[in-house]
């Protein structure tokens, strides 16, 4: 085969998007598998482009379908450059060629598709006459969805032969969701501040208020049917190359309250006829649902996380790895978690969580920063002993009036446990613990160490406790602390969590105060990383007493943390 | 749920005696609408005075006493009533529903949602939010859920019932969980005998649980096992020692770990462990290796 003449660093050269770039064309060639017609990425991923699905426009149509690129940001473009023009032999011919998926993908020239979608498969290049009066030609790339890819191939002609050939590669980004490592932008709770007694999240949003100001948007409940739990309606990522990026927010199926909060929450502020948004508010920003049917309580998105980075068996996840609760009977639909899959980047995983009653793995396991550690962060994995531990070492004499029966929650009350002394006596209810412990949350522990390559060092335990609920399944009987959300500005770390109120004397207008006296609390900010500022916020009617805590009624949007396409392109090589 | 009340009302025109009046609160329609009709005219009849509808407070018959109370609840504290007919419940994380106003766990509701329950016509959810909002509130909240419990029709209505009996007071709990334990449904069966393992006067009802070592549902005969280890209840550990080779791994393992709760070293002899060290699911292997010295 041959190659250009010029000097191969000239053949194309590409600039990704206001990032000038030369693409070295001497480093192989893409080669497709025979038996699939996929590519082999041996020049992957080559020029990143960002699927064209947002609204840059606002006019309400997604831009891959207007068949314009005006005042898009996400393409990207390349050139052929004039000493390329210039090294053309005398009467040969210049074609440019697309093979791929060229349905979903375009190759755009002075405002005029030329290949791929609406476009042909080959293009003549036209060579000037005179070399004199050759420049460098201009193009622009456009696709339609994750992944897509094509590859162009810039071949002169003697006649039917080719004498010189260069190649190409273009994909689109994959979706990369979010993790607990990347800066936050801005975070959501929905305000059930006037709800009353028995549900009412005055001082979480209070603290959210406080400590993230203008960062933080307290969502209005009734137009969302005071649907609280923001995580489990939507999970957001993005798409991006780059200074292009989009973010893209998953709409799950599970379709409660919060249905339209994406569309008319955060992409737009109001519906149109077909579900879509109408008036746009962040046209960078887009919503879609995968799956259909009826939703099970493993389809909300407590149940979908991330890790951050991570490298396992000596493979790199620059945005580490998703993990989804379910087992092989119950199970997040398969057409989200097929995708999921097929984004490879953060090839995901799933640990049993069945036994909750809820059922989300969120309940059990998270992550925080770590500054001062190798990889810079930790695993947070609820832990019973840990809990027992502190419980049996308090005075058996304290009581404990948030646990007690009474009017404590809509379940029976609450938990009914009215001191220290009742708790660490109650066998069963240890046997219980324990027995979780043992058969569920050391085997889970043991599957997050394979599969996030955990040491002993990369793991901090959460004490936490477990009730069964009648006909049900567990959850936790301490607030759920692990349901924790990070925000990162800057060095600053905030982590949002659970106020477990295990201490007897608390004023329910101020449990801050009090906050000092808990021996929960202190143990954690005696054993988490010292640079996380803990908020310890009142869950307790609105989300604990509803089977969930702080994670489950927030959600967030996060800078990219990372280029995919210099950091990951060899997770697409992967096999699923 | 069917109707529960099988009564016919019989209005008199004359001043109500205790007896006359005991007879019409405890023979209301079996239909909801001709309760509502009686429970009306009891309201408004003034032959019953609020202090015989108040003499009832101790009856016997807690459906007699709940009906007595609602009447005159109608009369005294309306607006109590009509907030817990109308009352909305919230879907928690799971699903379910729940009321979440503090106003329904005071005594004053009990016996409207008690009224909402018999009466209210509604579905196996909404039921189970009733349901679960009378525990607790007034001590003869287990009477009456326990009264109720034949009568319920939907089996996850009648789980989640004898699952807060782990809570209620000896008496009832150990009736309403002999009921479940007796149910027809394998779910139900399985939650009694989880919840007696909760229960610090379980092994009271240690012989039900003996028995139900063998009931043909195998998360019942593993909640069994793992109730009497938890309990300390030894007398049927023959039966529990058959368990380790029951061909559904839940009843190995749990029958296991209670053979190691009852008898650690009639554990780790016996002749099974070796395969079940290598059983074929982890956590009965791991309960295995644990017995290893």
């Amino acid at each position: 085969m041959h190659r250009f003449s010029a000097p191969a660093s000239a053949a194309f050269a590409v600039a990704l998007a206001g990032c000038p770039a030369t693409f070295d064309f001497d480093g192989g060639e893409a080669y497709l598998n025979a038996e699939t017609g996929e590519p082999t990425w041996a020049e992957y991923p080559g020029l990143s482009v960002t699927p064209n699905i947002d609204d840059d426009n606002e006019d309400g149509t997604v831009d891959w379908q207007e068949r314009s690129i005006e005042g898009d940001d996400d393409v990207a473009t390349f050139l052929i450059p004039a000493d390329t023009l210039k090294a053309v032999k005398s009467g040969n011919e210049l074609e440019l060629r697309i093979i791929g998926r060229t349905d979903s993908v375009r190759v755009w020239h002075l405002g005029v598709i030329l290949l791929g979608e609406d476009g042909g498969e080959a293009w003549p290049v036209p060579v000037p006459a005179r070399k004199a009066d050759a420049e460098d030609l201009s193009f622009a790339v456009e696709a339609e969805g994750q992944l897509d890819w094509a590859q162009l191939t810039l071949v002169e002609l003697d006649g039917d032969e080719v004498v010189n050939e260069a190649d190409l590669f273009v994909t689109a980004s994959p979706l990369m969701l979010n993790h607990h490592l990347q800066q936050s932008e801005h975070t959501w709770v929905l305000d059930v501040s006037d709800g009353g007694a028995g549900f009412n999240n005055r001082h979480m949003i209070e603290t959210f208020t406080e400590v993230l100001g203008d960062e933080f948007t307290a969502i209005p409940g009734g137009p969302y049917g005071f649907d609280v739990w923001v995580q489990d309606e939507i999970q957001i990522g993005f798409l991006n190359s780059g200074e292009s990026r989009t973010d893209l927010i998953i709409d799950s199926i599970r379709d409660r309250g919060l249905d339209n909060f994406p569309e008319v929450g955060i992409v737009g502020s109001e519906l149109s006829n077909n579900g879509q948004p109408l008036t746009r508010i962040n046209p960078g920003v887009v919503a879609e649902t995968w799956g259909t049917g009826f939703p099970n309580s493993l389809d909300s998105f407590g149940n979908l996380e991330v890790s951050p980075p991570t490298t396992v068996d000596g493979l790199e996840y620059p945005f580490g790895r998703a993990y989804y609760g379910g087992d092989s009977s119950l199970h997040p639909t398969e057409e989200l978690t097929d995708f999921l899959a097929s984004q490879k980047i953060q090839k995901p995983f799933m640990p049993d969580t069945t036994w909750l009653c809820v059922g989300h793995i969120d309940e059990v396991t998270s992550t925080v920063p770590a500054a001062g550690t190798e990889r810079g962060w930790k695993f947070v994995m609820a832990h019973v002993p840990t809990a027992y531990e502190i419980l049996d070492a308090m005075d058996e004499g304290i009581q404990l009036p948030r646990y007690a029966p009474g009017q404590n929650g809509p379940n029976g009350g609450g938990h009914s446990i009215g001191s220290v002394g009742e708790w660490v006596n109650d066998n069963a209810l240890r046997q219980h613990n324990l027995e979780i412990q043992e058969d569920i949350l050391d085997p889970m522990e043991a599957l997050f160490r394979e599969e996030l390559n955990l040491s002993d060092d990369d793991i901090v335990y959460m004490p936490s406790t477990f009730e069964r609920v009648p006909g049900c399944g567990d959850a936790a009987l301490i607030p759920g602390m692990v349901n924790l959300i990070v925000t990162n500005r800057g060095d600053r770390h905030d982590v949002f969590l659970a106020d477990p109120y295990t201490r007897q004397d608390y004023d329910l207008d101020d449990p801050d105060a009090s906050q000092g006296d808990d021996p929960f609390i202190a143990w954690i900010e005696d054993n988490f990383p010292e640079e996380l500022d803990f908020h310890f916020v009142d869950n307790w009617s609105t989300y604990h007493m509803a089977l969930g805590e702080v994670h489950c009624g927030t959600n967030m949007m996060r800078t990219p943390a990372s280029n995919w396409w210099q950091t990951a392109g060899h997770l697409l090589l992967e096999e699923n | 749920m069917r109707a529960f009340l099988t009564l016919t009302a019989v209005l008199l025109a004359v001043p109500a005696s205790a007896a006359d009046l005991s007879d019409r609160l405890a023979t209301a329609d079996a239909s909801a609408d001709a309760w509502w009709d009686l429970r009306d005219e009891l309201v408004l009849d003034a032959n019953t005075s609020d202090e015989a509808l108040a003499e009832f407070a101790n009856h016997p018959d807690w459906r007699v006493r709940t009906t007595a109370a609602s009447v005159l609840g109608w009369r005294t504290t309306p607006e109590v009533y009509d907030a817990v007919l109308r009352a909305v419940p919230r879907t928690n994380r799971a699903g379910q529903l729940r009321f979440f106003d503090p106003a329904l766990r005071t005594p004053g509701a009990f016996p409207a949602i008690v009224e909402r329950l018999l009466h209210g016509d509604e579905g196996p959810a909404m039921q189970s939010a009733l349901l679960v909002a009378l525990v607790g509130v007034v001590p003869e909240w287990a009477e009456v859920t326990v009264g109720l419990l034949p009568e319920i029709d939907d089996p996850s209505v009648r789980t989640e019932v004898v699952g807060w009996l782990k809570r209620a007071d000896p008496v009832h709990a150990a009736a309403g969980l002999r009921l479940g334990l007796a149910d027809a449904d394998p779910a139900v069966r399985a939650e009694a005998a989880i919840t007696i393992g909760f229960r610090v006067d379980g092994a009271a009802l240690a012989p039900e649980l003996a028995a139900s070592l063998r009931d043909e549902d195998a998360t019942t005969r593993a909640m069994a096992a793992r109730a009497l280890g938890w309990l300390g209840v030894a007398e049927p550990l023959p039966a529990i020692v058959g368990l380790v080779d029951d061909a559904d791994p839940l009843v190995r393992l749990h029958a296991l770990r209670a053979l190691r709760n009852l008898d650690v070293a009639q554990a780790r002899a016996l002749p099974q462990l070796s395969r079940l060290l290598v059983d074929a699911d982890p956590k009965v292997a791991r309960v295995a290796k644990s017995l290893v010295p």
